[in-house]
């Protein structure tokens, strides 16, 4: 187990079988590939929380989850060249204008780019990718400064490190709530067995 | 009070509220949402007339009852730059069809934007004429014309209930078709005078043997109805020729439910306002014949096979069996009530054989034309082999965006070959539904729509990146 450099990561991405090709999908320049990460940029939707007559998000509520879906956030999609203003303290979800198929021995982690971090900008909190994912990442993005962030579709806006993960094939697949998603995904409660444990922990 | 006299006004402080009412929905339009700059042309063109409605020296010679009602009908025009959000159109892909619209017409030529409609269909209108004719009487002409001629802006309607269906698309092909008939249709009448002078001539000796009195205005009748038909066609063949087979594969599409041998005609007391329409069969046909889709399947059956393409046994082979046996076909003439219409109908279908033979014939001609107006950089050059490589990264679940080569950039596909890679897999899903459920088909065609956009995104934003780095490195770039 280990991190894979750059000569590994190009290695896997040069892989001409799609079970064990690495893919990161489009890469606009070779200098996006690190010592040992690559640069991931900004996607053209973003999701933008709103301030709503719902009145609280309780997750261990089904339906007052489900209904937050709907009721908490408004979907937007920037041309090129267009921006968004990110407010101090204002969280937005974005997608990764880059889509990621990784093989069943690879995980990957989501990091912020310390230029940015410098700035105020928080890139990702959910920061675990699972083996056999496919589809553009959600990065929560939250202005922590104390003034406003322009943000561009394209823009490098953190980086992905690889790790090896021994595995004999196959059986460490990801088979997640969030399949093949291209935009950035909304909270998905309730979408799968486990959870239906949170109705045990709320009010009754 | 007196409301005979205080009426008119009453109407006039009605109409400056409207004004008003309109040029703030305007104004407060998001800007940065609409799909293509070229919204902002019909938004700015709908305010310079709102505004020159609004200046008293011009109010008062308006009848204000008259100005009030066109308000209300420029209410559908305003409708349109309303609807038209990227929250509803995908902008990448209509940046894509502004690029070929533009190689198409030239920085100088007409402009289009595009917006939704709420009807199973796509419609192309002139933007710029429909407000022309809301500003008849109004205004005056040469004040309409200063503003209209020049500045031609077409709109695009796009099925709004499609919204996600982005293969369904390549329909668009066919409405910028209706276009270049507008801007063409010299050279374009020519040659239908050219196929169709001898068939009419015949025509007109049989409906003089019927009712002579009657047979010249039958004959400009059925003249429009050919002109109708023909333009159909030419458009059509535009679509294909734009778009490949993925339009031939929307045009299907949309027929579906349908039958599919029937040419619609409906006649209109007014000639230019009569619609005719031929059959799917014949319109199926004549894009196999013209758009060279045999071509294309023979191609990527080979293709498809080298680069182990496991729908190889299938595709090709489903693509030929679109419907297009026109044999049986048969023509109806609406409405019901219509005096000629026993007359006509009967006369195009004792002319039905060489009728269709002049339809082609006159699309023969249409296609030498459209390759020497456009000599090069429109017509969609499809390569199976790169078509090929597009669904294998479909069916791995990857989105059909960059064209493997050796090294690990790859070059950014095509828009035609996307969209042609993304027609065929959804052909794909949907003619072997009976292996699926139902939630399952969903599941996967909405896959391959977030797939097919997410290429559309990324590549026009790949090409963009990457003109400008040759740009850069040329030193035409700060």
């Amino acid at each position: 187990m280990g991190i894979l450099n750059r000569e590994e990561l190009m290695t896997r991405m040069l892989e001409q079988d799609y079970m064990k090709k690495l893919v990161v999908t489009p890469l606009l320049s070779k200098e996006q590939i690190g010592p040992a990460s690559i640069d991931i940029r900004l996607g053209s939707t973003i999701i933008i929380p709103r301030k709503t007559y719902v009145e609280k998000q309780d997750i261990t509520n089904r339906a007052a989850a489900q209904q937050a879906e709907r009721r908490l956030y408004e979907r937007k999609t920037l041309r090129l060249r267009s921006k968004f203003m990110l407010h101090p303290n204002q969280l937005i979800l974005g997608g990764t204008f880059e889509y990621l198929s990784l093989p069943f021995d690879v995980f990957c982690m989501i990091m912020s780019r310390s230029s940015w971090g410098r700035l105020g900008l928080v890139v990702a909190t959910a920061a675990a990718v699972q083996p056999g994912f496919k589809g553009a990442l959600t990065l929560e993005l939250v202005n922590l400064s104390e003034s406003p962030i322009a943000l561009y579709p394209g823009l490098p806006i953190g980086q992905l490190v690889f790790i090896n993960v021994p595995s004999k094939g196959g059986e460490a697949l990801y088979d997640g709530r969030y399949s093949c998603p291209t935009e950035p995904e909304l909270p998905k409660f309730f979408t799968s067995q486990s959870d239906e444990e949170l109705i045990f922990w709320g009010e009754s | 009070m007196d409301f005979s006299k205080d009426e008119p006004k009453a109407i006039s402080s009605k109409c400056l509220s409207l004004i008003a009412r309109t040029k703030n929905i305007l104004s407060q339009l998001d800007q940065s949402n609409f799909p293509t700059p070229n919204t902002r042309s019909a938004v700015s063109l709908l305010l310079e007339v709102l505004e020159w409605l609004e200046n008293p020296s011009n109010l008062e010679s308006i009848d204000p009852a008259v100005l009030y009602n066109r308000l209300f009908a420029m209410q559908n025009l305003i409708e349109l730059v309303s609807d038209s959000s990227s929250d509803r159109i995908s902008w990448p892909l209509v940046s894509y069809c502004d690029d070929i619209w533009q190689k198409l017409f030239g920085d100088d030529g007409p402009k289009i934007f595009y917006s939704l409609t709420s009807e199973h269909n796509y419609l192309m209108s002139l933007f710029s004429n429909r407000l022309a004719r809301d500003l008849n009487g109004l205004m005056p002409d040469s004040e309409i014309k200063r503003r209209t001629d020049n500045n031609k802006i077409y709109c695009l309607q796009l099925a709004s209930a499609e919204d996600a269906n982005l293969q369904l698309y390549a329909n668009i092909g066919h409405e910028f078709g209706h276009a270049i008939f507008d801007n063409r249709k010299g050279e374009l009448l020519k040659s239908l005078n050219n196929n169709f002078g001898s068939v009419l001539k015949d025509i007109y000796s049989l409906l003089v043997s019927k009712e002579s009195s009657q047979a010249s205005r039958r004959l400009t009748r059925i003249s429009y109805i050919v002109m109708s038909i023909a333009k159909e066609l030419f458009c059509d063949l535009v679509g294909v020729r734009l778009m490949g087979p993925a339009f031939l594969l929307s045009l299907y599409e949309l027929s579906w439910g349908q039958d599919k041998s029937i040419w619609n005609i409906a006649l209109s007391p007014v000639n230019y306002q009569i619609r005719a329409y031929p059959s799917f069969h014949f319109r199926l046909n004549c894009l196999f014949r013209f758009g060279e889709v045999d071509t294309f399947c023979a191609n990527a059956k080979k293709d498809f096979v080298t680069a182990k393409c496991s729908l190889a046994d299938v595709l090709p082979d489903c693509l030929s069996t679109v419907p297009r046996d026109h044999a049986s076909d048969k023509l109806v003439v609406w409405p019901l009530g219509e005096l000629d219409k026993s007359i006509i109908e009967s006369v195009l279908t004792s002319h039905f054989s060489a009728l269709k033979e002049a339809f082609e014939h006159y699309l023969q001609e249409a296609d030498a034309l459209i390759a020497s107006w456009y000599p090069f950089g429109t017509i969609a050059q499809l390569d199976t082999m790169e078509i090929a490589h597009l669904l294998l990264r479909l069916q791995h679940d990857i989105p059909p965006n960059i064209i493997p080569e050796s090294d690990l950039l790859g070059r950014p596909a095509d828009f035609q070959a996307v969209l042609n890679a993304s027609a065929l897999c959804r052909i794909h899903l949907l003619v072997n539904k009976e292996e699926l459920s139902a939630d399952v088909l969903a599941q996967s065609m909405s896959k391959v729509e977030r797939l097919t956009a997410k290429s559309f995104e990324v590549t026009f934003i790949q090409k963009r990146f990457n003109e400008w780095g040759e740009d850069r490195r040329s030193g035409n770039s700060e």
